[in-house]
């Protein structure tokens, strides 16, 4: 104990620097935590956070999800889209970040940096206007070539066989650009040394990428695969509310867009912070697990 | 650097120079002469000056000019000595206020829905409007029983519900393309259909291309008429037949509403996104070209402003109401929800602790009800600027077109027959074609949802299916099977309990 206190008695300038983020941390994200008491209540707005009478059993709310027929497809569609957008954020970013890194023109390596994360800064709205424009049934761009070529035309929109990869490519084409600028960091940070020592083995550009820069980024990538976990069961609310329509509910209602219209609109809180303490719950429980695995590799984060 | 200070000064004086300028006028100029005969009995006359109490309302719908470019917001302000914030949200609205409503901030008079006014009213956070009846003579003197009912929840007045509307829906079609064509008007369902195969299969634009549909929409209202020609309504209302509650999608006759509107639909005459449609998308879409055939209000084809805009994109597009279609049923044109009211307007029940603001508002409410000059204002703008009154009646100026958001502003609605023809009187046939079609009665609107189910589920499961039953994705030989799961895995029964119940005690069942 002693030992402990004269050691963190040495550090305490870092200990200073450390008290706003501490402080933050406690007001913003560990305070509210209490709020997620409504989820075991009938939470009544007149009547308060604490006023309102406890929830008869506890786990009410909860039930209501899951005694929900929609419950298995939610989780389903939920785990799904997640985990396409996971490997489809991921992997191409990783790509996109290593190509850019290659590229010896410079002026040409900014243009395409700058062109490809300026979609991230663009509003589902407008990004969904512009699907409309090429895909859709009656006006859409793509669907008047098909008619005029083939004879045929494609509901991209409505069909669900393409609802989600819709989903996917969107997301893919807005953050593109946006994902590989920290695997873009990571890789200024390896040491040039180890390039030039590959060179000087008489490595070629794909050995270089394959021994050196994808290892020396490895940390990173699975930081962020461990960080993107816990939010697993976010599948991107503001994207499908704003695309989806009753044809594709069956591949495209999730849990978010779920709670938004029987929750919120029925001015359900308990439900829906009921709903909000199971997503974090399977969150916290997969980055746990990721970083078991990620132990095997001797990448953990802790 | 010297020279700065006089033009400092001199801008300071010519500011207070206007200030003292609006300060003289208004008084004389709008607060004597309307007050008094309005307000007798308010306490406020006795301290003319008082400063204006501050009150915050809340809209939905479409936006509204600020004050500054709004002459009704104005002079209601003046009148009442009030100071007005006014919010109109157009989307979302009741996300909007469940977050004032969750935040403890609660506007002083808001619009409510349905579902949130039952909410709401059972959690006690608004204010049960029967004591303060008295206090608004106009509207006690407006309003009967009926008219309140759509503002209780369990027999208490949490609202006060704007006053009803007429029927403005009805089918429409481009007659430019019947001439072109060489067809009648639709008249059944059998020339319905050749019409909508014809104006998707011959070119009715004559672009020698096939980019046309005969029929577009939003969602299953699209058919709403096809329903009525049937006899029954769209999915999910509740209707009386024979002395009997009926649940349309129960309905024999919506069953055969649904293979009807699945031979056109395989026919490939419906705009393929009517269920992706959103707002006014249709609308467009139709002004545009795409289709000849649409199911909408009159206010959203030919207000002058609308005819303009379809005009300026095709010269000969004319767009025609037609008739309810004959079918084998009784030949409605859609539905018409008897529990209907345009919009609620409730107040908190926290406003109790602020009497002032309370008093304002209910004055509010008072003062744009009633034949008397809150009403003129709110319908037709400020007298000699907007209209003018000619032997007792109200004539339109030119300046009245300005004035379209003045539905917003009349927040108990108005006598709407004397509205509409004054303030469209070019589309006064319109009104009163959509008025006289036939609808067939239900009563939604009155039944509120039972507790413990989740309301959405169901109407997601119906919906869902009903598409997939039209767009031949499930055999219509299924349905027995969806309904059956519609009461064991979505409690239709309880629904239906409720419905009974409540129309049993409005009177309308025995």
């Amino acid at each position: 104990m002693g030992k402990a206190w004269t050691a963190a008695w040495k550090h305490r300038a870092l200990y200073l620097m450390m008290l706003p983020g501490l402080a933050y941390f406690v007001t913003y994200k560990y305070g509210p935590m209490y709020g997620a008491i409504i989820a075991f209540k009938d939470y009544n707005v007149a009547q308060g956070m604490m006023g309102s009478a406890w929830a008869d059993p506890w786990y009410k709310h909860f039930l209501y999800f899951y005694r929900s027929p929609y419950f298995s497809s939610l989780l389903w569609n939920t785990f799904l889209i997640s985990l396409y957008k996971l490997v489809w954020g991921m992997l191409p970013g990783i790509a996109l970040a290593i190509m850019l890194f290659e590229i010896g023109n410079r002026t040409f390596k900014r243009w395409v940096q700058t062109i490809s994360y300026l979609p991230h800064f663009l509003s589902w709205v407008i990004v969904y206007g512009m699907v409309m424009a090429f895909l859709s049934e009656s006006t859409g761009l793509i669907n008047m070539w098909l008619q005029e070529w083939f004879g045929f035309k494609i509901g991209f929109l409505t069909s669900t066989d393409y609802f989600r990869s819709i989903l996917v490519g969107t997301d893919l084409w807005k953050d593109l650009g946006w994902s590989a600028i920290i695997y873009l960091a990571a890789i200024s940070g390896v040491s040039p040394a180890l390039f030039e020592a590959a060179t000087v083995d008489g490595a070629g550009r794909l050995r270089k990428i394959w021994h050196v820069t994808l290892p020396g980024i490895r940390n990173v990538i699975v930081l962020l695969l461990i960080l993107r976990l816990g939010h697993m069961l976010d599948a991107g609310f503001d994207q499908i509310y704003i695309m989806y329509n009753i044809h594709v509910y069956p591949v495209a209602d999730i849990i978010d867009t779920w709670v938004f219209r029987t929750g919120l609109e029925q001015f359900n809180f308990s439900m829906a912070s009921a709903v909000g303490l199971f997503k974090s719950i399977i969150g916290f429980a997969l980055v746990l697990a990721a970083n078991r695995v990620a132990k095997l590799w001797g990448e953990n984060i802790w | 650097m010297k020279k700065a200070i006089p033009v400092l000064l001199m801008m300071v004086m010519l500011v207070g120079v206007v200030l003292a300028g609006c300060g003289d006028n208004s008084p004389s100029s709008s607060g004597k002469p309307s007050g008094q005969a309005e307000r007798g009995d308010s306490s406020k006359d006795s301290n003319a000056s008082k400063e204006p109490v501050e009150i915050t309302v809340m809209l939905s719908g479409p936006g509204v000019p600020d004050l500054d470019k709004n002459p009704i917001w104005q002079q209601l302000s003046n009148d009442l000595n009030m100071d007005m914030e006014l919010n109109v949200i157009a989307s979302e609205y009741d996300q909007q206020l469940n977050v004032k409503m969750a935040g403890g901030t609660p506007p002083d008079l808001f619009n409510i829905g349905k579902v949130p006014l039952t909410e709401m009213g059972r959690q006690g956070l608004l204010l049960d409007l029967e004591p303060y009846l008295d206090d608004m003579p106009n509207v006690k003197a407006l309003y009967d029983e009926n008219l309140l009912n759509k503002g209780r929840v369990d027999g208490t007045l949490y609202a006060l519900p704007k006053r009803a509307d007429i029927p403005m829906d009805s089918l429409w079609i481009r007659k430019d393309w019947l001439e072109r064509l060489d067809l009648e008007m639709p008249t059944n369902l059998e020339t319905f259909k050749e019409v909508a195969l014809a104006f998707t299969n011959e070119d009715p634009d004559g672009n020698g291309k096939a980019d046309t549909y005969g029929i577009t929409g939003t969602a299953l209202y699209t058919f709403a008429p096809i329903f009525g020609a049937y006899g029954t309504g769209g999915p999910g209302s509740y209707a009386i037949k024979g002395g009997e509650l009926v649940y349309t999608t129960e309905d024999p006759a919506f069953r055969e509403a649904l293979s009807y509107i699945a031979d056109l639909i395989a026919a490939g005459v419906v705009d393929p996104e009517i269920m992706a449609n959103k707002g006014t998308d249709d609308q467009q879409k139709a002004f545009q070209g795409k289709a000849g055939i649409l199911f909408r209000g009159w206010g959203e084809l030919v207000k002058d402003s609308y005819v303009e805009q379809y005009k300026s994109i095709n010269p000969d597009a004319e767009w025609v109401q037609v008739g309810a279609l004959e079918g084998p049923g009784d030949n409605y044109m859609s539905v018409w929800d008897l529990g209907r009211t345009p919009n609620r307007l409730a107040i908190p029940k926290s406003l109790e602790k602020s009497p002032e603001k309370l008093e304002q508002v209910l004055e509010l409410l008072n003062y744009v009800t009633g034949d008397g000059k809150g009403q003129n204002i709110v319908n037709y703008g400020i007298e000699g600027t907007h209209y003018k009154v000619e032997n007792g009646e109200v004539v339109p100026l030119p300046a009245m077109s300005d004035l379209d958001y003045s539905w917003q502003m009349q927040l108990t609605a108005r006598d709407e027959l004397a509205y509409l023809s004054v303030k469209f009187a070019n589309q006064k046939p319109y009104i009163a074609f959509a008025q006289e079609q036939p609808r067939l009665e239900v009563y939604d609107s009155f039944i509120p949802v039972p507790q413990g189910v989740v309301a959405d589920d169901k109407t997601t499961y119906e919906t869902e299916e009903i598409t997939k039953f039209i767009y031949g994705r499930r055999p219509l030989g299924d349905y027995d099977q969806f309904i059956e799961t519609l009461y064991k895995q979505f409690q239709l029964q309880l629904y239906l309990d409720s419905a009974e119940d409540t129309l049993t005690e409005l009177g309308y069942l025995q």
